[in-house]
């Protein structure tokens, strides 16, 4: 019998290994067959194949069944999560043939212009108003003997999801809920996080920040004491409780403890200011939210050093007043123009963003639903958990802040769901295995599932995770129809730079292009539909006339943005084309069907098309 | 801070005003943790005269910041 008990549990230990290798290879195979070129209006996942989705499911029976056992496996677990991570975040790395959205193009020629000039560049971008993360690239550049970071920029979301995760692990330890919740959690904070910031760029390597900074104070000061005793507690009570978090004594941390030595604490405390002197001067958001986290710390008895937070919020406004001059100079309007507007920034932020074709609406929808599920479970966890501090709970809500601030160019509740991620997840996890210790009771009372009980909650984190990640393999590359790039458009992107001279125009008709990463500042890209607005075919031709760009780049990016985003037709492209012919211009070199290259001859000359000329 | 700095908005808009502000009140704030952290003894006294500075430097940074919002940009 007990032999047989033995036979079993090594069985169940051999079910997640296998499932792990299986989905692997099932990976390799993905990644082998899929055509790029094929690529359909729903993106990515047009082309990823059955074999993918056999390996997600693979992936996500594995990591049930480990997570239910009665000692989960930390290695297999991390084993699990590891290749979970590989196929949500590096299918598109290892499928599209370059990296994808034109701002990490952008964020390569912001790198390469301070490794060649020593200095950002005034008055040119926002972006060079917080330098910090080009200002390290341009090191990184320097160390690989390279003067500019294009090799990096393919891989570069897999590899910083990669470097998320041991902070996320530290968070889910350090947080108070089990091994078994902090692991579901982090599969549940990968398989929703859809939100395309992992791309080359400074809020990337900002949110790294984040992170690591909500780990260290986690791991570094635990709850003094506890606060209220067991057994369920009336409103009033609750009510008390609550307001002890705005408490003076509880504001000066000296309600939260560490075990750790002073000259410890003393090397946390110096390497966290560090943390936030390279947050202020690389990012205009994390700063910020990063302040709100370490509040939500303070009140809730997980931060023992008040000063933290007064430090970061010093540094972000001082670097906003000192470094940051160029950007808001002039435009103050614009940017506290929005404080408690948040009609206006739920307006620009959700709404604004539910249009284009049918294709396009459904991947938006099922952004928001996925989303709006992860948080929903999130205050399901919150009612159920049994806890010693709300601290997950704060640090899940205090994003939201944010968008009190202002809109942040219609992405700010984006940020704050990515802000908020890693909090929801695990409180969502704790939805599905609410612990049942701590000295704050859960709203909720305990539901019994009866003798097959870690069978179902099996079946249910199973299902669970392969719901989550199944939407989020769909919509993480929803817009990889037009944010992907071919060879061939590099390649034409390529031959401008090489040609163009000082001072000259590229045109197009809308960003999206692997373009901006050679001559920033010395050779001006322009785009027709550049802010977001959506021009007719005809202002697109008379814009293009009006404006007579040197040079004018059309790719395929460009011609799915218009059949996805704005509605032209099929030949929309090809029209253009002949229309800037008649204008003008002349075509230039030879990129096969994917990029066509315009050129005019000599500046200023574009004229409307005789045709045009005749009517009028 | 000299008195030529504070002689009008347009001086304590300059960098030089909010940057020796912004110094003065991180480093009381470093070395008000320093001594939390290595249980260093204040008396009540100098314990409350720390936060007082620290409070008065933190809100005349902020102030000198809006100035130089309002009178630079």
């Amino acid at each position: 019998m007990v032999r047989r008990t033995a036979m079993t549990a090594r069985l169940g230990a051999l079910v997640p290994v296998a499932c792990a290798l299986a989905a692997a290879a099932l990976w390799v195979v993905t990644v082998h067959r899929a055509n790029f070129a094929a690529m359909g209006r729903l993106g990515l996942v047009s082309i990823l194949g059955p074999a993918y989705f056999l390996g997600l499911a693979l992936l996500c029976v594995g990591l049930a069944v480990e997570l239910v056992r009665t000692h989960p496996h930390q290695g297999r677990l991390l084993g699990l999560v590891v290749v979970l991570i590989v196929y949500l975040f590096g299918s598109a790395c290892a499928i599209e043939p370059v990296a994808a959205l034109t701002s990490s193009w952008g964020h390569a020629g912001f790198v390469r212009y301070v490794f060649v000039n020593g200095h950002p560049r005034n008055g040119y971008s926002a972006e060079f108003s917080w330098p910090g993360t080009f200002s390290l690239f341009s090191l990184v550049a320097g160390y690989m003997g390279k003067s500019d970071v294009i090799l990096l920029l393919r891989w570069f979301p897999l590899a910083i999801e990669l470097a998320y995760l041991p902070a996320v692990m530290a968070i889910a330890r350090a947080s108070g809920v089990s091994r078994r919740v902090g692991w579901l959690g982090i599969a549940l904070f990968y398989g929703t996080d859809w939100i395309y910031q992992d791309y080359f760029s400074p809020q990337a390597v900002n949110y790294l920040f984040f992170l690591v900074t909500v780990a260290l104070v986690l791991t570094c000061w635990q709850p003094a004491a506890a606060l209220v005793s067991r057994g369920h507690v009336a409103l009033r009570a609750r009510w008390a409780v609550t307001r002890e978090a705005v408490r003076t004594r509880r504001l000066l941390g000296y309600e939260a403890a560490t075990s750790w030595p002073a000259s410890t604490v003393m090397g946390a405390f110096l390497v966290l200011c560090l943390v936030f002197v390279a947050a202020a001067m690389s990012h205009q958001l994390t700063p910020y939210a990063i302040v709100l986290a370490l509040l939500a710390c303070l009140f809730t008895r997980r931060l023992g050093r008040p000063e933290l937070a007064a430090i970061g919020f010093l540094l972000a406004v001082g670097w906003l007043s000192l470094g940051a001059s160029n950007y808001w100079l002039g435009h103050l309007a614009q940017i506290f123009g929005g404080i408690f507007n948040f009609g206006s920034t739920t307006r620009s932020n959700l709404s604004g963003r539910v249009v284009g074709s049918f294709s396009h609406r459904l991947i938006v929808d099922a952004r928001i639903m996925l989303t709006a599920g992860l948080f929903l479970l999130a205050a399901l966890g919150a009612a159920r958990r049994a806890t010693a501090s709300r601290t997950l709970e704060l640090l899940a809500i205090a994003p939201f802040f944010l968008l009190a601030a202002q809109s942040y160019g219609g992405e700010g509740l984006l940020r704050v769901a990515l802000l908020s991620g890693p909090f929801a997840a695990l409180l969502a996890a704790s939805a599905i295995l609410p612990s049942r210790e701590g000295p704050i009771r859960p709203v909720l009372r305990q539901i019994r599932f009866g003798r097959h009980g870690r069978a179902l909650i099996g079946v249910v984190v199973a299902v669970v995770l392969l719901g989550s990640t199944t939407i989020m393999s769909a919509v993480r590359g929803g817009n990889d129809y037009y944010e992907s790039f071919s060879t061939a458009e590099l390649t034409a992107v390529n031959f401008i730079y090489h040609h163009a001279g000082s001072k000259q125009v590229i045109g197009l008709v809308a960003p999206y292009e692997p373009i901006g990463q050679w001559k920033v500042g010395d050779v001006v890209v322009r785009g027709v539909a550049a802010a977001g607005s959506i021009p007719t075919q005809k202002q697109i031709g008379l814009s293009f006339v009006q404006h007579c760009p040197d040079w004018v780049i059309l790719g395929q990016a460009q011609l799915h943005w218009g059949e996805v985003l704005a509605g032209y037709k099929a030949t929309w492209m090809t029209s253009l084309i002949s229309y800037l012919h008649a204008s003008g211009y002349r075509k230039m070199g030879n990129f096969g069907a994917d990029a066509t290259v315009l050129h005019i001859l000599l500046p200023g000359t574009c004229h409307l098309p005789p045709k045009v000329v005749t009517r009028r | 801070m000299t008195a030529v700095l504070a002689a009008s908005a347009a001086a304590l808009a300059t960098a030089p005003a909010v940057l020796v502000t912004l110094v003065a009140a991180l480093l009381l704030l470093a070395l008000r943790a320093w001594t939390q952290i290595s249980g260093l003894t204040l008396s009540q006294h100098v314990h409350r005269l720390l936060d007082g500075t620290i409070g008065a430097l933190s809100v005349l940074f902020l102030l000198l910041v809006v100035v130089r919002f309002v009178t630079v940009g």
